[in-house]
């Protein structure tokens, strides 16, 4: 069974954008 | 200074999302409990490093190229080819497939231009084609405002009737064999069916080239006028107008010299126009072989015609032709065209597939009469990463780019998230 998995780049782009903003964020908060 | 403000706002944003969701889930107040507050930053600190550890594997399990630890390494050749583009094919194979266009520019101007006002499609397409403008700026006397004056590019005038090639040294119909040994093959030209004839008395012909391309075996080819109308043979083999001994066969010139045939000893020639009085309507061939030689592999006969009198005129289908007022709604070429998806080369993940032997727990549920299968089958399941692009959608001269589109909504849909979560 083939399951087919459309990826829009720009999509996938704001994603890993969205992905890479929660990391900072969360780096930069830990930082006391 | 403008940097550090951003930065706060969106280290803000971030602070009070979270915040947020800390009260959703507790419905305590954060600011109290920063121990639990430091617990929820490590976790989401600890899945986002997690995600970006995958992100590495997955990065450098696709360009690792491992290599085999020696005591004299070599260098590994320089790869400089160029990775293959992704090949896009349209998602629904029956979407009808947009006509080329003709942008040409016709030789005069183009109708109704200076009556009717184009429209911005057309312009920005055929504003070449449109006649130059010359402005003629006004003296120390003239008027204020500059008079533009038109200069129309000049109509041609209508030439003679001339004779006229329908594809000059340009062959229309390429014809290729192989051969292994005596070998003929007719060739029929023009193409039964259509009516390439010429009247009666008129000069007419073919051209002819023999090409023996991969031909270094290739002994001997030549070509005989076997002309024919419709069915019946005219003429066979009366007059050998080319011989040719493409490699230096010992025997070509015994061979031809006894039949009593002209023949040169070149890879390629043309035999150029070959003229004939032609009364009939189709079907006008000729006929070659190549024999003798034991390997003969490929022979290319190229033949065209020659026309006389003046060339057909085909319809033009250039946009710039005519002058195009702008929408209306009866012609649907104007309303717009929707879009068609393009999807690219999948990539394949196979989960599944495999086959668990149950072993010993079968052979112990068999002591107690229960019958269990030797083994499981889990089905594969094969995740199919493809991707696609949505393309563009024309209405009324307006494009609009749906791939933009689709990132710009994502975008949005993303600051949401992160502003109202």
């Amino acid at each position: 069974m083939t399951i087919n998995l459309y990826m829009h780049p720009g999509v996938m782009a704001v994603l890993a954008a969205v992905l890479l903003f929660v990391l900072i964020k969360t780096l930069v908060e830990l930082i006391p | 200074m403008k940097c550090q403000s951003i930065y706060n706002w969106l280290c803000f944003l971030v602070r009070s999302w979270l915040r947020r969701s800390m009260q959703r889930c507790s419905g305590l107040q954060l600011y109290s409990l920063s121990a639990s507050r430091l617990q929820v930053m490590k976790v989401i600190s600890g899945f986002c490093l997690l995600l970006f550890w995958l992100l590495s594997l997955l990065l450098t399990s696709g360009i690792s190229s491992t290599k085999a630890q020696t005591d004299y390494p070599t260098a590994p050749p320089e790869n400089t080819s160029t990775p293959a583009p992704t090949s896009w094919s349209p998602l629904f194979g029956t979407a009808t497939p947009n006509p080329t266009k003709d942008y040409s520019c016709p030789a005069g101007t183009p109708v109704g231009y200076g009556q009717v006002t184009p429209n911005a499609a057309w312009n920005s397409q055929c504003q070449a084609c449109l006649p130059v403008r010359t402005a003629v700026w006004p003296t120390q006397s003239g008027t204020a405002l500059p008079t533009s004056v038109a200069t129309l590019a000049p109509t041609p005038t209508p030439g003679g009737v001339t004779e006229y090639w329908l594809q000059e040294k340009d062959f229309d119909y390429t014809t290729q064999f192989n051969v292994t040994s005596r070998y003929d093959k007719f060739f029929e030209y023009p193409p039964q069916g259509s009516n390439g004839g010429t009247g009666s008395g008129t000069l007419a012909g073919m051209f002819l080239k023999i090409d023996s391309t991969t031909g270094t075996n290739m002994d001997i080819f030549f070509v005989s006028d076997s002309w024919r109308i419709g069915n019946t043979t005219l003429q066979a083999n009366t007059t050998i107008y080319q011989v040719e001994c493409d490699w230096d066969y010992p025997n070509c010139d015994q061979y031809f010299s006894s039949r009593g045939i002209q023949y040169t000893k070149k890879g390629n020639k043309d035999l150029g126009p070959v003229p004939f009085g032609g009364g009939g309507n189709r079907g006008i061939g000729w006929k070659g072989w190549a024999c003798c030689g034991p390997t003969v592999q490929s022979v290319v006969g190229k033949y065209g015609n020659i026309w006389a009198g003046t060339p057909p005129e085909p319809p033009s289908q250039s946009i710039c032709g005519e002058v195009n007022r702008g929408f209306t709604p009866g012609e649907p070429g104007d309303v717009g065209t929707l879009p068609s998806p393009m999807v690219g080369n999948p990539t394949n993940f196979n989960i599944g597939g495999w086959t668990i032997g149950t072993g010993w727990i079968s052979e112990l549920a068999q002591l107690f009469g229960i019958e269990l299968p030797t083994s499981i089958y889990v089905p594969q399941f094969t995740f199919s990463f493809t991707p696609i692009k949505f393309g563009m959608l024309e209405m009324f001269g307006v494009e609009v780019d749906l791939d933009i589109m689709a990132f710009v909504m994502a975008a949005l849909l993303a600051v949401r998230i992160l502003v109202r979560s």
